[in-house]
Order: C-alpha cells, then sequence, then structure tokens
C-alpha cells in the first residue's frame, strides 16, 4: 500500500496501517448480497446487545426483542432464579410465538393450544397431555440462544457454540470501563426510530465529531467547538481489536443557555459537565483527563454503542431490518433523581440530546439514497473519520473471510 | 390533576390548565402543536419562576410530593421542554431533523421517580 502523499500531520489513521488511507467502495452499504453475508457471518457469530438489566429488573420480568437480522423473536427474561436467559419465541410444539410485549409474568402460555413454560424455559404445562405419543415434557423445552451480561447490559449470541465468551468479545474495552457507574443510574429517556438506511451509514453517523459545527450549529456549536478548535475534534482513539472508543471535544468555558444555567445549578448537564472529579472516571473514561471533554464514544461491535459523561451516558442499537433499512434505539442514562430540581435540570439534557439525535438522524436516509443511486462507489475519510474507517475495514475482513 | 397552584406561583397560575404533563412525550406534542408566540409566551413567563419553584419542590422528598406541586414540576419541565425552541431555534421545532413523529419518545414518565422505590 502505498504511504498518502498529503494529510495531516501526526495522523491517527498512521498509528493503524492496515487500515490504508484510500477510499472505501460504497458496496458495503447498498448490496443486497454484501448484507446476507453480514447476517450469516457477523450477526449469526457475534455478542448481539440487546439492551438492559434495568429493563428486566426482578424476577419474572421479561421482554421480547424482534431481531430481523436474525430472522427471529427472542424473550430475554429474568428467571425466579434471578437469571437472564434468551429463548427463541417459538413454541416447540408448533412454532406459535408465546410472548409479546414485556411485563411481569410466572410463565409463558402458548395461546395456540396452551403449552406453558416457566420463567427458566422448561415446559411444566401440556393440556390433554395423554394425547400425545411417546411424549416427555422434558423434550420441549423453550430454544435456549446463548445469554451473558456485562456491566449491566445484556447480550445474546444465536451461535451453538460461540467462539468467544461476551467478556472476550467485549475484550480491552472492558479493563478502560471498570469502574464506570452503571449501576447507579436510571434510564431517564428512551428512543426509538425505524430509518431508511444501512445499520452502518447510520452508525457512522455517530461515530465521528467533524459533523458537529454542521449539522450542530443550532445545538452544539459554542458547546462542543471554539475559536480554537471550530471543527469539534475527536481524540484519545483506540482501536480495540473489531471495537473502537474516542473521545469528544467540548468547550467549558461557554456560556450556556439561560435554561442551562438554571439547570446546572442542580447537577451536570450534556453541555456543561461536573470539571472536580475527572480524576476519578476509569481509566479508559477520558483518559487524557482533559477539561475540553464532552463524552466519549465507545462501539462495541457489531453494533452496541455506548457514550459515557460526566454524570450520563447514553447506549444505542443499530438493529438491521434490510441493506437499507435500520432500527436505531436509544437510552440516556443519568444518576436518580434525587429530588424535583434534579429531575428539573436532568430535563434540560433530555430534551437538548433528543433535539441533537433528531439533527443526527437527518441526513441520513439522503445520504442512503444517493448512494443507492450508484452516482458514487466510494467514500472517502478523513482521519477525523476513523472510527468510520475502521468499522469497514472490520466488517469487510469478516464479509470476505 | 389538580391545576391549582401554592400561592407564591399566582404568576404562573394561568398556565396550569394548558402546560402541565407529566410524560415528555406529551410536553413535545404541546410544543409541537403550539405557536412560537404561545411558546415564547409560555417560556417568558416561567423564566423569572425557575429557581424559586426549584427551591420550592425539593422541600419535598419526591415520593411525598403533594399534587398542587407536581402541578409545579410538570411546569418547570415544560420549560426546559420548550428552552431550545426559545434559546436556539427561534421556531418551534429543531429544523433540519428526523421527523418528530417518526421519532418514538418512550421515556418513563415524571410520575415514575415519585413513586417509593
Amino acid at each position: 500500500m502505498n504511504a498518502p502523499q498529503t494529510g495531516p500531520a501526526n495522523a491517527i489513521t498512521a498509528r493503524y496501517p492496515e487500515l490504508g488511507t484510500g477510499p472505501v467502495s460504497t458496496e458495503a452499504v447498498i448490496s443486497p448480497e454484501y448484507f446476507e453475508k453480514e447476517r450469516e457471518k457477523i450477526f449469526k457469530k457475534s455478542w448481539l446487545n440487546v439492551g438492559r438489566i434495568d429493563q428486566i429488573p426482578s424476577p419474572g420480568d421479561y421482554m421480547v426483542r424482534d431481531l430481523d437480522i436474525l430472522n427471529t423473536s427472542l424473550i430475554i427474561v429474568q428467571g425466579q432464579d434471578s437469571q437472564v436467559r434468551a429463548f427463541h419465541n417459538a413454541c416447540p410444539h408448533r412454532g406459535n410465538k408465546v410472548a409479546q410485549g414485556k411485563g411481569n409474568t410466572k410463565g409463558f402460555a402458548c395461546g395456540f393450544h396452551g403449552w406453558t413454560f416457566n420463567t427458566e424455559g422448561s415446559l411444566v404445562f401440556v393440556p390433554d397431555e395423554e394425547q400425545f405419543f411417546d411424549f416427555d415434557k422434558g423434550d420441549f423445552c423453550l430454544k435456549a440462544v446463548n445469554c451473558e451480561t456485562w456491566n449491566g447490559f445484556v447480550f445474546i449470541n444465536v451461535e451453538e457454540q460461540p467462539s468467544e465468551t461476551l467478556l472476550e468479545w467485549v475484550g480491552e474495552l472492558d479493563r478502560q470501563l471498570d469502574g464506570y457507574p452503571f449501576d447507579d443510574m436510571v434510564c431517564l429517556g428512551e428512543y426509538r426510530a425505524e430509518v431508511k438506511a444501512n445499520w452502518k451509514v447510520v452508525i457512522d453517523a455517530f461515530q465521528e465529531a467533524y459533523h458537529v459545527a454542521f449539522v450542530h450549529r443550532r445545538t452544539a456549536t459554542g458547546a462542543y467547538t471554539s475559536p480554537e478548535t471550530p471543527y469539534c475534534k475527536l481524540s484519545a482513539v483506540e482501536l480495540y481489536g473489531r471495537n473502537r472508543r474516542g473521545s469528544v471535544y467540548a468547550n467549558p468555558d461557554f456560556t450556556p443557555s439561560p435554561s442551562a444555567a438554571v439547570a446546572f445549578k442542580h447537577g451536570p448537564t450534556f453541555i456543561q459537565a461536573a470539571q472536580a472529579d475527572l480524576d476519578k472516571l476509569p481509566v479508559g473514561v477520558n483518559p487524557e483527563r482533559t477539561p475540553n471533554w464532552g463524552f466519549d464514544i465507545n462501539v462495541i461491535f457489531p453494533n452496541f454503542r455506548f457514550d459515557p459523561g460526566q454524570g450520563f451516558y447514553f447506549a444505542d442499537n443499530f438493529l438491521p431490518i434490510s441493506v437499507d433499512q435500520t432500527l436505531y434505539e436509544i437510552r440516556l442514562y443519568m444518576p436518580r433523581p434525587r429530588n424535583a430540581g434534579e429531575m428539573i435540570s436532568q430535563e434540560n439534557t433530555r430534551v437538548l440530546l433528543r433535539d441533537i439525535v433528531r439533527e443526527d438522524l437527518n441526513t441520513l436516509e439522503t445520504t442512503q439514497e444517493a448512494l443507492n443511486t450508484g452516482v458514487m462507489d466510494t467514500i472517502r475519510f478523513s482521519d477525523q473519520e476513523i472510527l468510520c474507517r475502521h468499522q469497514y475495514k472490520v466488517v469487510d475482513d469478516i464479509v470476505n473471510s | 390533576m389538580e391545576y391549582t397552584l401554592p400561592d407564591q406561583f399566582n404568576e404562573i397560575q394561568p398556565l396550569a390548565e394548558e402546560w402541565a404533563f407529566a410524560d415528555e412525550a406529551a410536553r413535545n406534542h404541546k410544543r409541537r402543536a403550539s405557536s412560537m408566540a404561545e411558546i415564547q409566551g409560555f417560556y417568558d413567563a416561567m423564566r423569572p419562576q425557575m429557581d424559586s419553584a426549584m427551591t420550592y419542590l425539593n422541600g419535598f422528598k419526591l415520593a411525598d410530593t403533594p399534587e398542587e406541586a407536581k402541578t409545579v414540576l410538570y411546569l418547570a419541565l415544560m420549560f426546559m421542554e420548550v428552552s431550545t425552541a426559545v434559546e436556539m431555534y427561534q421556531e418551534v421545532d429543531v429544523p433540519e431533523s428526523f421527523p418528530a413523529e417518526r421519532y418514538n419518545i418512550l421515556s418513563p414518565s415524571a410520575d415514575h421517580f415519585m413513586t417509593a422505590g
């Protein structure tokens, strides 16, 4: 591979020569054949985040997750023994779904013929059981799917024998995040949208900061830019195998709006973080310990992102539906409010983040439409878009293996 | 819903019936269904009350928040809801953004955090 003739000094990309610096083919985001290979080689063999333990906090709590990319519906349930498990949502009798939505239950009763399973997946009751031949209820459990948790995040893997444990899959990021107070925070905001764009195009919008000065010129310019840094920057980039991270620049000298100033009297906000305790953060959160810090971007391959800041984090799922359709979900977490003042303060972050994410999503459908026309056949990534470049490299290596 | 505010909030009493909602989705819907003039009027009336509202509300344990105080809280949350419209856009909704009607708000209600536990 030829070294680039021009480019930024001290390029981040130069630390990862395997990525190259050349254009990236658009085939990866428009080809149905490529998408089918992703389904078989990536999604059916990866640990996939399906949510967080706080969505099913008590024994008997369950949620159904329909994962188009796996062509399956799953039940994620906390058993009466407090263990979190995942099952295919299909009755082993004739295949009907046994659960819908979410809730709390002692078991799952199939609406077709009344077969009933407990929350550990065992078949406990079959109406008119003596009508079956050579029948043993023990042979007809709900089909289990590998399910593990990491820092309270629930992951599944539909491969019979996963090649790695979840902890191995998270890899170096685990140590980097050690000690982040995930368990001290509660979900304050939850949003969902179907976006007509490839799942990687959607992730790309959330793993670089180059767009901030433009897409977010109304909402974040000033807070995430400054006269010295007019284009928001990603720093402390690390690629950990398939996973990746970076820190997003912010400007602590920014003058907040009147509502943000009110909010900051009662707690940290999205645009104004507490600067006091940076040294207490995990080694991999704001690793540069810089006051010019908004939050970090962490992506666990293939399609889970979580972004820790000071006093908040958000976690996103990018769930492929088809080659150019993605279900996007984001959940915002902050410390459980101790009083109404904190609730009102947190509302400032919740509203601003919601508006900002709607800005992020706005470019994606027209982007995908343009890519689908084939008018351009490559994408050119800058050094600042290295996390995007890394995504295509990791995916392509697996798809073409 | 109890719309009568404590005496100290007489100035914002006229807002209570129309602008107090426990849910983020309801607040956002109200924002998008209002004119910019209505939003500006609400914001201008609420802004000088925010510090005293937060001080007043912090006098209660969340789980023991009385009904009349809840209405003050909902109005204060609505102030944050409309803040971006007034302070950043001078438009009701965020311009150049993904359609609001396709962006589903599933957040827990404020009331969720005012129950014990």
